[in-house]
Order: C-alpha cells, then structure tokens, then sequence
C-alpha cells in the first residue's frame, strides 16, 4: 500500500460524488425525530429549560463548565423566551424536514438542538447525542437536494433538470462514521463488563423495573436464553460496528440491527432512541437500491392510484426516464 | 435502473483539490476528536488527545460517550423520592414520576424524568443539582395557608439478585437514604 493509494482511496470514500438521495431522507427522518422529541418535552419545557428548572441555567453551569453553542445563555431567563426556543425550533425543524431553505434550518435546528441538550445535560440520553452528531454533519449535506421544497422550486425556476446530480458525500460518511462508531464502542465497553461476556448482563437488564415496555414471554428469562440474547446482542453490535463496512454484509448487518432495535423498541423504554438508530441506517443503503427501491414503490404506488391521477404521473416519469 | 444524472451541464461543481484538501482536514481533525473522546482506554497520549479536543467538543456538542448498559448494567432498581415538611408539622411524601407505574403513553411522555432523577440527581456527582431540586419540589407542594419549610432528598434502592439456576427471580428489599436536607427560604417559594 503506497501513500498515494491511500490518498486515492480516501478521496474515493469522502469525495467520489454519490446521489444525494439517501441522506435527503435521512433529513427527513432527523426532522421528524426532533419534532417528535420536541411534542414528548413539550408538557414538562419549563420544568427542564425554564429559569425556575429542575436544573437552573447556573447550576447546569456549575455541573458542565466551559464555553458552550448555548442561545439559553443569549437570552433572558424568562418563561416567554425559553418557550420561544421551543417554538423557534419546532419551526425550523419543520422546514428542514419538508426541505424549506434546507441548509439555513439544518444550522438552526442544530444550534437550537444543541443549545437544550446543553442548557440541561441531566435529561439528556444516547439518542440526544446520536442526534446531536449525525445533526452537525447534516449540515455540511446536501440534504435538500432531494425530496425537498428547494429542488421543486430549484426546478421550478429551470436552475435544476429531472434528474438529481451527485454530490460529494463526505458529510453523509461523517454521519455513517459516527453511527458505526456508536455500536463499536458501545460494544468495546460491554466487552469490558463481566456480565457480557458471561452471558449474565441481560438478566440485570431484564429486571430494572423503570425500562420495563411490554411483558417479555417465560422463556426468554431462562439463563441459557438470557445468555444468547446477551451474546447475540453484543455480535450484532460489533456487527453495526465493522461488518457493516463489508460490501456483501452490509444488508445483512443493517437487517440484524433492525431486529435488535425493533425487539429493544417492545420490551424497553427508551423514547425515541430505536428510532433515531433505524433512520440513521437510511445512510447505509447504497444508492442505487435507494433510487430502485423508490422506482418500484413510485410504481406500486402508481398502479394503485385511480387512472386519472396516475395518468399524469406515468406521462411525466416517461419524460425523465 | 434510472439514469441518475444525465444533465451533467447542470451538476454542481466538485470540490476544488483546495477544498478537498480543507475538508479532508476537518474530517481528519473530528474524527481524531471524537475518537479519542469515546475510545474506552486510559493513557497519557490519549489524556493528551483529549485535553486538545476537549474545547472543541464541548463547545460543539460532540462529546460522547457510548457506554449504553456497560460495562455492565445497573443492578439497581432505584427511584428518587422527597419528604415534605409543612409550617404546620405534618410531613408527605413525594416522589418524581415513576416508569413502573407509569401507562405505556405517559411512560414516553415522562422518561426524561427517570433520567434526571434515576441516572443523574442521586448521585453524589451531581450535589450541585439538589438544592434545584429541593427548590422545585417546596414549590410543587406550596400552598399560601401551609408553606413548605424543608425538604429532604431520598434515594429509594432495590437490589437485583444474581440469576439462579432455574430463572426463578425474587428482588431484593427496598432501602432508603435522605441525601440531602434543605431548609426552604421565602424566596423559594411562589
């Protein structure tokens, strides 16, 4: 291996352009997600973010110290302005997921984003920090080039064809980095508890009272099952973590993990956070099954469709074929 | 499959090698920062990778620790709890929303409280956080006629037993602990 393949491969990797597709629906996704954190938060706002919280401003300073993307520092300590952010947010959120002036609301919904988890680092979970990461790269994507308000009026104004240029994808591969990253070190430190490797740490798991989502059938609290649900647990970690990188694997892996966030979805509470990781995996899908994929839906689709409104369709996908 | 750009008159211009090469350091720079940050190992090169990136990603908000159930997972089942006591000499008790006993739609409405007060507040890590706390608890319970005038914090505990041979499961008894006492002020209050 010579520096100048290593330079080709990582230019191939961050830079070779790729349909933007994917990772425009990723931000639809990230959109929603925000949105319905914001609709989870929005009962208890004042009690986390206003200025007589369960955790104040000066005390949320005390506990995390050091310059911080916060607007809550920015602003009075009223109730009216930190429900403004609330609304500031769930606004630019909004537009971000219909693909509204993308780039502008992918920096606000960040910065707003950011600022709360900051403001209150006590509620904050691993999903506040996936969404957190992958958010930041979002916003160096181009994430409205598709499926978005700008395109159609980009389009609208003869600046864009039919077609969806590629573009360079290094954000996206920032994103995919952060989500693998995520597994293989939640594997790396449960491979460093005893309870994961003797099989034992899901039976802990199972009994926290405060998860508990669903009744979990008999037989799955019997020790040798409770040993192969640690075990596969953490394979199918490690799996998101390295073998999602291998070509032929990668659907495998992906399909594994959606088992094992669905099945986590059933029996834990944990708001949010299977969701956040199953859209993340929109990311991984290569983009030519993307845009197939969307092919075969667009016609299913179509052929349900009365004729009279599938007419129109069909005349236009024939022209941008 | 679709032509996926055919109007390549109309494709936005790759990066300039100047850019690349930009770009290319900012994604070597994140990345050496967020993994040195979440990489689970100790040592004197790592604390010095950290300290570098430290400012960065604290002011970004990339800091992360994936250590979800791990090393190993609580073997406690906990809650946080307060005891009242009112001008009048009578005392209550109050506790911060409980997932157990919660409904399959509040539970997902009011999780952030079982991280708050499970994960965080009752730890001694977090003493900064109890007098917030005692603050908001004194006002929950404020009535004009019958003022609150202390608030103690209490860890409740439950240990989860090893498993046994057969899966047969009894938990361990419930324990208390006040952390904290907090005489509320006038100007805690409503």
């Amino acid at each position: 291996m010579s520096l100048r393949s290593l330079a080709r491969a990582w230019n191939e990797f961050f830079f070779e352009p790729q349909p933007p597709q994917p990772v425009a629906v990723f931000r639809i996704f990230y959109g929603l997600l925000i949105i319905a954190d914001l609709v989870l938060l929005r009962a208890d706002w004042q009690t986390w973010f206003g200025p007589r919280a369960l955790v104040t401003l000066q005390t949320q300073r005390v506990l995390e110290p050091g310059p911080r993307i916060n607007v809550f520092t920015l602003i009075p300590q009223t109730a009216f302005w930190t429900d403004a952010i609330f609304w500031a947010l769930l606004a630019s959120a909004l537009m971000l997921t219909v693909g509204f002036l993308t780039r502008t609301n992918s920096i606000a919904t960040w910065i707003l984003l950011a600022s709360i988890h900051q403001r209150n680092l006590l509620i904050t979970n691993s999903g506040d920090t996936i969404l957190r990461a992958t958010g930041f790269f979002l916003m160096f994507a181009p994430a409205g080039a598709a499926y978005s308000i700008d395109r159609w009026s980009r389009r609208k104004r003869g600046k864009e064809g039919a077609e969806i240029a590629p573009r360079s994808p290094w954000a996206q591969r920032m994103i995919q980095i952060e989500v693998a990253l995520l597994y293989l070190m939640t594997f790396w430190n449960k491979s460093l508890g005893p309870g994961w490797i003797d099989g034992t740490a899901l039976h802990y798991v199972n009994h926290l009272d405060q998860f508990k989502r669903f009744p979990i059938p008999a037989f799955f609290y019997d020790p040798l099952m409770v040993a192969v649900e640690t075990w596969l647990t953490l394979a199918v970690e490690l799996a998101l973590g390295v073998l999602v990188w291998v070509k032929e694997l990668r659907y495998k892996v992906l399909l594994a993990g959606v088992i094992l966030h669905l099945s986590l979805e059933y029996t834990m509470n944990v708001p949010l956070f299977q969701w956040i990781m199953l859209s993340s995996f929109v990311t991984f899908v290569y983009p030519a099954d993307f845009i197939r994929a969307v092919d075969w839906l667009g016609a299913r689709i179509r052929l349900q469709l009365p004729a009279r409104v599938a007419a129109p369709s069909l005349v236009r996908a024939s022209r941008g074929a | 499959m679709r032509n996926i750009s055919r109007d390549t008159n109309r494709r936005p211009p790759a990066p300039s090698r100047l850019v690349r090469i930009l770009i290319s350091a900012f994604i070597a720079f994140n990345l050496f920062a967020i993994v040195s940050w979440c990489v689970p190992l100790e040592s004197p090169l790592l604390s010095a990778c950290r300290s570098l990136s430290r400012p960065y990603l604290l002011w970004t908000g990339l800091f992360q620790k994936w250590d979800m159930f791990a090393p190993d997972p609580s073997k406690l089942n906990c809650y946080v709890g307060a005891q009242i006591a009112f001008r009048d000499g009578r005392t209550a008790l109050w506790t911060f929303p409980r997932m157990e006993n919660l409904g399959i739609v509040d539970k997902y409405f009011k999780e952030r409280y079982r991280k708050y007060a499970n994960d965080n507040l009752r730890l001694d890590g977090d003493a900064p956080a109890w007098p917030d706390a005692a603050r908001y608890i004194a006002r929950q319970q404020y009535s004009p006629s019958n003022p609150p005038v202390s608030v103690n914090l209490i860890r409740y505990w439950s240990l989860v037993p090893p498993p046994t041979a057969t899966g047969a499961y009894e938990p361990g008894p419930w324990e208390q602990y006040v952390f904290f006492r907090y005489s509320v002020a006038p100007g805690d209050l409503p």
